[in-house]
């Protein structure tokens, strides 16, 4: 090491480059098993996914504008389209885009230098995107749930098991590196409340993920024979046995990480620090999580005669009470987070403006009416279950999911593009999202709510175009995501901590972080050790 | 924690000599392998659970599940006895390791891995003679979607004990570093739990 230093920097820099064992270019990109490398990748493929998946949710919108005419799929099976809307969205854009973030940023927040198993990481990427790809092409030879080539329907069950033990692989690596990686110093009470929310939602991923996987599994047994449970899938059956995986309280945990981001983001922004309520956050987070767990409300293979798209059996005892239960946790922590802001505003600090704070309400309010009006669901007398209502109820989760997840670029764009995004396109976005979901949860609630059922009929056009804009929002609001990305990427270089405030270790390092991420690691005292190393006098 | 003694170079000058640290234990494979085998488990677990199901389901209705006497207990009862064999073949490697005793590791895991091999010719006799067609019977799509998943999971812990005993011949696993064969044997014994589960839900209750 002396005898490095001790060279003169001409012969020292391309000595350095030369000894470099890593690849550069494309194949640096390839082969790589850093965990920045690969969870930009996860980013980039799941917001282009993303795209793909609202604007395949938009045409549905668009063909059933008239109820009983197709405007746009005449001969077509329109539920290929409601399906695959529905995977990309949760499996091709939301969960991915959460890892990817979790791949980027975890690492940094817990100060490790590597991720566990970084080739684990790579492979459960690539596995990923070539189960979202082979998905793709089953839809596209007609295959999909109710599609009409056998070969197609069989690829689509195997394509979707392949996706789900991508994501399951990559979920595996941010969970060990919490555990096992930390920081000396960081107690699990001191995580990180993103790293955090990641372990527990990615928890409850691995034990529910692996039925869905199971349930596919025996779909696809099942249909490359004999069709003994459910035929020959004429009419789609097949997406009825999955269909609990789109419906509460499962989608609960698929956004649970959002109330981590979240966590994160509101102490910097209010200049305020958390101290025990850290704990208290940590405990509302994995109470969403846990009330997130659907596993059990698998459907039935033995229920008779079978339809498209029917109820998930939600009207018992224990799915009441966790609708319930989970409005807690969100409530909580709405509440601790205000409490942030009067805190901060009674210490004289002035709270910072910028677009993940836009963000960070929109997700909240979504997230709010997502959990309030999803109580209503399991209601029997209601009536609610399965019709359009519940389509509805998807849409707003998943719109929170989203904004969350947007919340999270924004915030952590420095470590994750090297660059500051522009706020006022943040702010674009985050208005459009939540108008655009807003929009879609009215034109499907509305009519549910009014006993349309579960199909749009005769009555429902007005709704139908409110669903039709609201989607059209959604679209643009991913889209104009992407593109402010793009152009943050040509932006000016950023300092290590661009909000000035941020508490937790990735803002130690470099924008872009370096390859192993520190030279030194700060000592961590508290949940926020960068606050103690500002003012020591205050450090608990 | 280090400790540290002073000492007096040639030069006169004195110096501290700090015993190194322990070298960190994350037990990063331990814990990675204890989350993959709980995901293996409950992907098989749904299986059953939907086999119960629907066994309840067509019970409910008055039909029988099985045809009397089809699947004889004997075969599954020998697979059982292979695996709760390999569970003291693998504990044996265990603590193997924990003396330094390599050859002793070695030999162990062989014998897991002929004991796992042992069962998956056993698990291919009670499929053989099922003799319940995949196209015509419900509960035989369940047997053997459940069966081959957890055959897949016997093959996933084999490759996993092969591996392990190949880098304790490199020397990579000690007494002091036995993460690897502790890991392998933790996916191993979940390996033999879940098909505990499986020989009760399915052969014996059938």
């Amino acid at each position: 090491m002396a005898l490095t230093q001790s060279r003169s920097d001409v012969t020292a820099a391309p000595s350095a480059q030369a000894d470099d064992p890593r690849p550069s270019g494309f194949a640096g990109v390839l082969g790589s098993g850093d965990h920045k490398v690969v969870g930009r990748l996860f980013i980039a493929t799941s917001l282009l996914f993303l795209l793909i998946a609202e604007v395949l949710g938009e045409l549905v919108n668009w063909d059933q504008v008239s109820p009983g005419s197709h405007k746009l799929f005449k001969g077509i099976d329109p539920n290929a389209f409601v399906t695959s809307h529905l995977i990309g969205v949760v499996f091709a854009g939301l969960i991915p885009l959460f890892l990817g973030v979790a791949l980027v940023v975890v690492p940094l927040q817990v100060g490790s230098r590597a991720i566990a198993f970084p080739r684990a990481a790579a492979l459960g990427f690539w596995a990923w995107l070539t189960g979202v790809i082979l998905l793709g092409i089953a839809y596209g030879i007609h295959g999909g749930p109710g599609g009409s080539r056998p070969s197609g329907v069989d690829l689509w069950a195997l394509a979707f098991i392949m996706l789900i033990a991508g994501l399951l692989l990559a979920s595996v690596c941010v969970i060990t590196t919490v555990f096992t990686l930390r920081a000396p110093g960081m107690r699990l009470t001191r995580v990180p409340l993103f790293s955090w929310g990641l372990v527990v939602s990615a928890s409850i991923w691995l034990l529910s993920l692996p039925v869905l996987a199971a349930v596919l599994l025996i779909i696809y047994v099942d249909h490359h024979n004999a069709g003994i449970f459910l035929g020959n899938d004429a009419s789609g059956a097949t997406f009825n046995q999955v269909i609990w995986a789109f419906r509460q309280p499962q989608i609960y945990a698929f956004v649970a990480p959002v109330l981590g981001i979240l966590g994160d983001i509101v102490p910097t922004f209010a200049r305020a620090r958390d101290e025990y309520r850290h704990q208290v956050a940590q405990t509302f987070i994995g109470m969403f999580a846990v009330l997130g767990f659907g596993a059990f409300t698998i459907t039935s293979f033995n229920s008779g005669p079978r339809a498209v798209l029917v109820q998930t059996p939600l009207h018992n005892p224990v799915v009441i009470v966790m609708s319930l239960l989970i409005i807690l946790p969100v409530l909580g922590l709405a509440g601790l987070w205000a409490d942030s802001f009067r805190r901060g505003h009674a210490a004289g600090a002035k709270p910072i403006k910028g677009s993940p704070l836009a963000f960070v309400g929109v997700t909240l309010a979504l997230l709010l009416l997502g959990v309030l009006t999803g109580a209503l669901i399991p209601i029997q007398r209601l009536k609610l279950n399965g019709t359009l209502f519940s389509d509805g109820h998807f849409e707003v989760v998943m719109g929170a999911g989203v904004t969350g997840a947007l919340a999270a670029l924004y915030y952590w764009s420095s470590k994750i593009i090297g660059r500051r995004v522009l706020d006022v396109g943040g702010l674009g976005v985050a208005t459009l999202a939540l108008f655009g979901t807003l929009a879609l949860a009215a034109g499907n609630m509305l009519p549910g709510a009014f006993g349309k059922g579960a199909a749009k009929v005769e009555g429902t056009e007005t709704y139908n175009w409110i669903t039709v804009l609201g989607g059209g929002l959604v679209v643009l609001a991913v889209a104009l995501a992407i593109v402010n990305l793009l152009a943050g990427l040509r932006g000016d270089s950023v300092p290590a901590d661009p909000w000035e405030g941020g508490l937790t270790l990735e803002w130690a390092t470099d924008s872009p972080p370096a390859y192993d991420n520190f030279v030194e690691v700060p000592p961590v005292g508290s949940e926020a050790p960068l606050l103690d190393l500002r003012s020591p006098e205050v450090a608990g | 924690m280090a400790t540290t003694t002073t000492a007096v170079g040639s030069d006169g000058i004195s110096f501290d000599l700090v015993a190194p640290a322990p070298p960190a234990r994350p037990r990063t494979l331990l814990f990675a392998t204890a989350l993959v085998a709980a995901a293996c488990a409950m992907a098989i677990f749904a299986v059953v659970a939907i086999y119960l199901e629907a066994r309840h389901g067509v019970r409910a209705g008055g039909q029988p599940w099985l045809p009397a006497g089809a699947i004889p207990l004997i075969g599954p009862n020998m697979a059982l006895f292979t695996l709760l064999l390999s569970l003291l073949s693998v504990r044996w490697a265990h603590d193997a390791i924990a003396h330094d005793d390599r050859q002793n590791t070695w030999v162990a895991i062989g014998i897991t891995l002929l004991l796992g091999v042992g069962f998956i010719n056993a698990d291919s006799f009670i499929w053989g003679g099922l003799h319940l067609g995949v196209h015509k019977s419900e509960a035989a799509l369940l047997i053997l979607t459940a069966g081959g998943m957890h055959l897949a999971m016997v093959i996933g812990a084999l490759v996993f004990l092969l591996l392990t005993a190949f880098r304790t011949l490199g020397g990579q696993f000690s007494s002091s570093n036995r993460e690897g064969v502790v890991a392998a044997a933790l996916f191993w014994y979940v390996t033999v739990a879940v098909y505990c589960v499986l020989w009760y839900a399915i052969y014996v209750t059938k």
